[in-house]
């Protein structure tokens, strides 16, 4: 059994020409051990959806190699590619991307049809997914009926149906509410220990930090090594929750000032009247 | 998958059913101008196919009747009368006119009929008399109807004034209807005497038409003689013919429509499904996997809305023989197959629009929020 999942070298996707070049990933390697819940953090755009696209072989970068338990994706050809996903790498989107025409069970069972034995040998994992990740009543619901953490829920086990030994997330809990998110975490965290597979995830979350092995922090494309102190807490001016300045999503600048929210609904709230929430 | 690509077809009823309903309707624009064309076309013939002699004894160098003229002398008649196999023979005069009635105007064709006549008149009566005498008139049920004239009312037929005394089914058409007056009248019209149009010829029983006709040509001189089923088919080419083009160019005009009505439908179909193809691709799904779906759901579409199309069509038909009596329309087997052909092209033609746009599908798609 190999036990280096993924090993990336040299790392480099740019996007556009001339003046008008970004270096969205920039000379990145990692390498990454079977069982392992790895996270990638770092400010808005700074290549983290670039990296993880990269690593499933859905982007292919400008420079660099990546080898997925020992066959280097790099060097295949588009056309195989896509079976190379179907079997060794699950994906999880903050979209959900469910197929909205099928049932939950039809869309776990879809990527069956990609590998060997189709639907018919994946039943019973099937079942157990289902059972495991609560789904059993809603089974034969169609996905515009169920709520936002049922969907991550179903996205999670069409991630698992096959037994990829990779699975790339890409801020699984960004649309969900906190308890959602946590139990999400849960999940994902319950998967590597159980299933033995690696978990490679971009995430805002500072939660998670702690239960994960590993956590690799971008900026401007590059790893870098993190601030030495982990966050830098802020207080959302609104609400006057904690936030870490690092991570933030949601900022703005006012009178020369950088505020930091913890959601846009708050930012929104001190968009209709700044004055108010500052205390000079 | 296959489940995947019906149901994802389905999974928006009210999407599904407009966009059929529309390439249906483009599609009809193919059917109808064809059927339109072959129903008039039908009609322009009804007069030969429906008197029916066994054989047609006219001037030479003359082959049908639509917009021709014919004038044997008179004496041919008893010529022809004297040809072994020959039964009966029936004069008839024949010019192409307008018809005034009401204040509107009808291409008709004017036929001239003697007192006594077995076989040369209306076939099937509304109501009056069949036999117009002098300065009488016979003319269709429907021209009556759209130009509001009744029984015994006038109207002028090549600037003469004639009295309706019968109206006749199934010889009205919007290119030519048909009005029967006496021969007298029509021979006083064309300024004609001692000549005939046309003989009606009934041949012996037994004796076969196409070698009476043969006998005919060579026993009477300059006079052409056809078999009646050579005759009509010589009249339909001419209709079809003066009518090719103009169907033709409605038919490319349709067609085009049809198929930028299709790819547009189609595009706008697979523009909503972008975000599932890249779902499709980022769980690993091939190219030839999402081209057959692709394929399979044009090819749906299409005959859907095909099907559509002709029950439209049917619909249409019935609708214009309830409303509009007045446009006649023919759906022949052949024309719905034809639409069928031209249809499935469209849809392969078609289905090339969704192979590109879901090629184009880029799966980093998934990645948006
Ligand atoms: N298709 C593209 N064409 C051009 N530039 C791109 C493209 N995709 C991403 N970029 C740029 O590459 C950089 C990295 O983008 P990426 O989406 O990987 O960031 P990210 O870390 O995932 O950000 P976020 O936290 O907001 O999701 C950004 O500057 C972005 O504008
Ligand atoms: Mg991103």
């Amino acid at each position: 059994m190999v036990n280096k999942i993924l090993i990336a070298e040299n790392l480099t996707r740019e996007y556009g020409s001339g003046r008008a070049l970004v270096r969205a990933v920039d000379n990145v390697s990692m390498t990454v051990l079977r069982g392992q819940l790895v996270l990638i953090m770092g400010p808005s755009g700074s290549g983290k959806t670039t990296l993880l696209s990269m690593l499933g072989g859905l982007l292919r970068p400008t420079e660099g190699k990546i080898m997925i338990s020992d066959t280097e994706i790099t060097k295949l050809d588009e056309s195989v590619l896509p079976s190379i996903r179907a079997r060794k790498v699950g994906f999880i989107f903050q979209g959900f991307n469910l197929l909205d025409a099928l049932t939950v069970e039809e869309n776990i069972l879809f990527p069956t049809q990609l590998v060997a034995g189709g639907i018919n040998a994946k039943r019973a994992r099937a079942n157990e997914l289902i059972e495991r990740l609560d789904l059993s009543s809603r089974r034969k619901s169609l996905p515009r009926t169920l709520s936002g953490g049922e969907k991550q829920r179903v996205a999670i086990a069409r991630a698992l149906i096959n037994s990829p030994p990779l699975i790339l997330a890409d801020e699984p809990t960004g649309n969900l509410d906190s308890h959602n998110g946590q139990e999400v975490m849960m999940i994902l965290q319950n998967i590597v220990n159980d299933e033995e597979c690696t978990v490679i995830m971009v995430t805002h979350d500072p939660r998670v930090e702690d239960i994960s092995d590993r956590i690799l922090w971008l900026e401007d494309g590059a790893l870098r090594n993190r601030k030495t102190e982990l966050h830098s807490w802020v207080k959302d001016p609104v609400c006057g929750m904690r936030v870490d300045e690092w991570t933030a999503e949601v900022f703005m600048e006012y009178r020369g000032k950088r505020y930091v929210f913890c959601s846009y609904r708050c930012q929104e709230k001190f968009k209709i009247g700044p004055t108010k929430y500052i205390t000079s | 998958m296959f489940r995947w690509t019906i149901k994802s077809l389905v999974s928006e009823p009210l999407n599904f059913f407009l966009t059929s309903l529309v390439v249906g309707i483009a599609l009809l624009l193919v059917i109808f101008f064809e059927a339109v064309f072959h129903g008039e076309s039908q009609k322009i013939i009804a007069y030969p196919q429906n008197i029916n002699p066994d054989v047609w004894v006219m001037q030479r160098g003359v082959f049908n009747m639509h917009m021709a003229t014919s004038f044997i002398w008179d004496w041919k008649k008893d010529r022809v009368e004297e040809v072994e196999g020959v039964a009966d023979v029936t004069p008839i005069l024949y010019l192409n006119s307008i018809v005034e009635a009401g204040s509107r105007h009808w291409f008709s064709f004017v036929v001239g009929l003697k007192q006594g006549n077995k076989r040369a008149g209306p076939w099937s009566m509304a109501t009056g008399s069949s036999h117009p005498g002098k300065g009488e008139a016979i003319i269709p049920e429907l021209l009556g109807m759209i130009a509001n004239v009744m029984l015994g009312d006038t109207i002028r037929i090549a600037n003469k004034t004639f009295t309706i005394v019968g109206f006749s089914k199934d010889t009205f058409s919007m290119a030519n209807s048909i009005a029967f007056i006496s021969y007298a009248d029509l021979r006083d019209i064309m300024s004609l005497s001692g000549s005939d149009s046309y003989l009606l010829v009934d041949a012996e029983p037994g004796v076969d038409p196409s070698l009476l006709a043969q006998r005919i040509k060579e026993n009477v001189s300059k006079v052409n003689a056809l078999t009646s089923a050579e005759f009509i088919k010589n009249d339909r080419e001419l209709a079809l013919q003066m009518g090719v083009e103009l169907i033709g160019i409605m038919t490319i005009v349709g067609t085009c429509l049809a198929v930028s009505l299709v790819i547009f439908m189609l595009y706008m179909f697979m523009e909503k499904r972008r975000r599932d193809i890249a779902i499709l691709k980022a769980l690993g799904f091939g190219k030839f996997a999402i081209i057959s779906s692709a394929i399979i759901q044009a090819f749906c579409i299409t005959m859907t809305g095909l099907v559509t199309a002709v029950i439209l069509m049917y619909t249409a038909d019935f609708l214009t023989d309830a409303f509009y009596p007045q446009v006649s329309m023919l759906i022949t087997p052949e024309s719905l197959m034809r639409v069928g052909l031209v249809s499935l092209l469209i849809a392969v033609f078609a289905s090339l629009i969704p192979i590109c746009q879901t090629m184009k599908v880029d799966p980093l798609l998934a990645f948006q929020r």
